[in-house]
């Protein structure tokens, strides 16, 4: 048997699947049993179509559907905001209109000048002219040149505070801070930011921003487009820019040294009279009138605030410090920047009360530990806070409004609870962190209690439910068996959100009760998170 | 599917309850990996919301976000991006219903059989992996793969016919 006379493989699945003729068949199989090559290739194929039937019924692994939801939302209604500020620019403004008018225009003046004779059109008298090079010229001074153009002002909005801050230069308060009103005031040139045990965080351009550290004190000389000046009195001010223009300066001072920015991450920190520049990403220089020191990322440089900067040594920072610094460098920055004003208008605040040391993820990225403020787009956002364990609980989900301040409040075990919300602030109603740690909204407990009982109401004895058990029922594992659920309820009676938190039975059968339970509609009534137990 | 259209978020809610789970079957069965399934389902929501307003009703609507998914994972396969190995989970739903569980051997060859077949199909040109995926594996008819890879069924069925050629022949020459 040659190989030019082996089945062809397509032949042999033809055969295989009993859609050739009986003849076809035979004569296949005789080949087959003389031919080893062809036996090999039929087992082969054979096994490929049992896989195929096999990867048909594979389920896909249980994903983090909430934190996918979350992005989604973020996208989506990101999209939509975008296409809302568009529709409310002036119709002159818009990018549409403007390269219409733009192409008109070229046109027209192209027309213009075919039809305009050549021999009439100033400074062009004959073709010798026309071929002489050009003439240089004495230079001029126009109004809103480069050099001299106006400075266009710019203005901070603070994404994130917690602890003891204040924007005017004030001793921060130690006895609770209106977080939610800090996030309403915009940093303007001037404004001197202090922090007692606490962290502040401004943006001023797209994923442009400065943070201070605790205990620090820092004034913002000059806050233009063309030039930024950050004066650290004391502490430390961690700085992320992003690409800026060619004669915008951003300069931190600390004591007698300037730190200008040449690349895009570092911390400036000036405490005891030294000053300490470390660099995570780009470069830095540092000077101090007489000497310029280059500090590159991964770099660090210490030098007392007398002392002559050319001899400061320079370093190398210590993996772990660099991984530290670029963790701390990681502040909260909205993803979109436009003017201060209409970005305080399109956003919104999130105050948490969360147990002092909890790390705290803002759709699935960590933003902070224990009680802050954050401003975030508005949209949907999942908001988790760690148990203790190391683990993060199920999370709640806020559906951020613009303006509005939304508050939450995390226990011990890291269940997160929304709190009421609306756009009145903490100020005026009167309401602080502090305050809204004492309990919650009787109301908040009633919506819970009557969800709880509707819940009860729909699964209570589900033939659905029991099937799920039969797997266990066969080994006698029923009884004991416990499911705890976070079921996130709309006001329409729809499920927001549902998320297992604990669980003693195999994954299959957690995933039937899960099923069972996704199903679940109520009737319309207050929106609601509860807690359930399916046990048996 | 109005709400959807029109962006509110209950309706979106719904809609992506309802779908998720049929979103990530079907782009973990066609990528038979999951590496970054988590991306991917971002993908084809985002995609969907976006899209749901010129959705005509000319198919089911889980045909058309079927296209939407085959999109995603035909973009996927054709990055230059490379990915690892398949990486394929015991699956739960053979486990529960076999009488009694595979042994590790069999579990072993069963698991190297699977990764075969994913091995022929990134080895063919994309458009025939994914009709050859929907015929053979998902079972679809042609008029249902046509609209989901917007050809014609003619063009299709030749395509069909060279892809599972092309597949079988690598399939039986692999280990050769």
């Amino acid at each position: 048997m040659t190989a030019a006379r082996h089945v062809a493989p397509e032949r042999l699945i033809e055969v295989d699947a009993g859609r050739a003729s009986p003849r076809e068949t035979a004569r296949v199989d005789r080949h087959v049993a003389a031919c080893a090559r062809c036996a090999a290739a039929r087992e082969r194929l054979a096994r490929a179509r049992d896989a195929m039937t096999d990867i048909a019924a594979q389920q896909p692994p249980e994903l983090g559907w909430d934190h996918i939801g979350a992005r989604v939302y973020w996208s989506t209604s990101s999209a939509r905001h975008r296409a809302l500020r568009e529709a409310e620019r002036p119709w002159w403004r818009r990018p549409a209109v403007l390269v219409v008018a733009s192409v008109g225009l070229a046109a027209a003046t192209t027309a213009a000048l075919a039809l305009w004779p050549a021999d009439q059109r100033p400074g062009v008298s004959d073709a010798a002219d026309r071929a002489a090079p050009p003439r240089p010229q004495a230079p001029k001074v126009v109004a809103g040149s480069a050099t001299d153009r106006a400075r266009s002002i710019l203005r901070g909005v603070v994404t994130f505070a917690s602890g003891q801050v204040a924007l005017d230069g004030t001793e921060p308060r130690t006895d609770g801070v209106e977080l939610g009103a800090v996030l309403s005031s915009e940093v303007e040139m001037g404004a001197r930011l202090r922090t007692g045990e606490g962290r502040l965080v401004i943006q001023f351009g797209q994923a442009s921003g400065f943070a201070l550290g605790p205990h620090s004190s820092v004034t913002v000389g000059s806050f233009d487009d063309r030039a930024v000046e950050l004066v650290v009195y004391e502490g430390a001010v961690e700085v992320e820019l992003s690409h800026r223009r060619a004669d915008q300066t951003f300069v931190v001072v600390a004591g007698h040294h300037r730190v200008s920015v040449v690349g895009t991450a570092f911390q400036v920190a000036h405490r005891a009279g030294q000053v300490d520049v470390e660099c995570a990403r780009g470069r830095v220089m540092v000077s101090d009138g007489a000497s310029e020191v280059p500090v590159s990322a991964g770099e660090q440089l210490k030098v007392l605030e007398e002392a002559v900067l050319a001899r400061a040594l320079r370093q190398t920072v210590d993996p772990r410090r660099l991984a530290a610094l670029e963790r701390s460098l990681a502040r909260p920055l909205l993803p979109a920047w436009t003017a201060s004003p209409a970005l305080l208008d399109t956003s919104s605040t999130v105050e948490l009360a969360a147990p002092a040391g909890r790390a705290v993820r803002v759709d699935g990225v960590e933003v902070g530990v224990g009680t802050f403020a954050l401003r975030v787009m508005s949209g949907r956002h999942h908001l988790q806070v760690s148990n203790g364990a190391g683990g993060f609980g199920h999370g709640a989900w806020i559906d951020a409004e613009p303006r509005a301040r939304h508050r939450a409040r995390a226990g011990l075990d890291g269940v997160v609870r929304l709190l009421r919300s609306g756009t009145d602030g903490i100020a005026a109603g009167g309401r602080s962190l502090e305050a809204m740690r004492a309990g919650e909204p009787a109301a908040a407990a009633r919506a819970r209690r009557l969800r709880r009982r509707q819940l009860t109401a729909a699964l209570g004895g589900s033939a659905r439910a029991r099937q799920c058990m039969v797997p266990l029922e066969k080994r006698d594992l029923v009884s004991g068996s416990n499911v705890l659920f976070d079921i996130g309820f709309n006001a329409d009676g729809s499920q927001g959100h549902l998320n297992v938190i604990r669980s003693n039975v195999p994954p299959d059968v957690e995933r039937c009760l899960r099923a069972v339970v996704d199903e679940v509609q109520l009737p319309d009534g207050p929106a609601a998170t509860v807690r359930f137990e399916l046990a048996f | 599917m109005r709400g959807c259209q029109t962006g509110d978020r209950p309706s979106q809610d719904e809609f992506y309850r309802r779908f998720r789970r049929q979103v990530a079957a079907n782009l973990y069965r066609v990528l038979g990996q999951r590496v970054d399934l988590d991306d991917l389902v971002q993908d084809v929501f985002i995609i969907a919301f976006r899209g749901l307003s010129r959705f005509r009703g000319d198919a089911r609507l889980s045909t058309w976000l079927y296209r939407i998914c085959v999109n995603v994972a035909l973009g996927r396969i054709r990055s230059k991006a490379r990915r690892p190995p398949p990486v394929l989970m015991v699956n739960p739903v053979a486990d529960e219903v076999e009488s009694s569980p595979p042994s590790p051997e069999q579990a072993l060859r069963q698991k190297q059989d699977r990764e075969r077949v994913y091995r022929a199909l990134e080895a063919m040109q994309p458009k025939k992996r994914i009709v050859l995926y929907l015929h053979e594996i998902e079972g679809l008819d042609l008029k249902d793969i046509a609209y989901i890879v917007e050809a014609h069924p003619v063009t299709v069925r030749t395509r069909l016919f060279y892809a599972r050629r092309d597949f079988y022949r690598l399939i039986a020459e692999d280990g050769e």
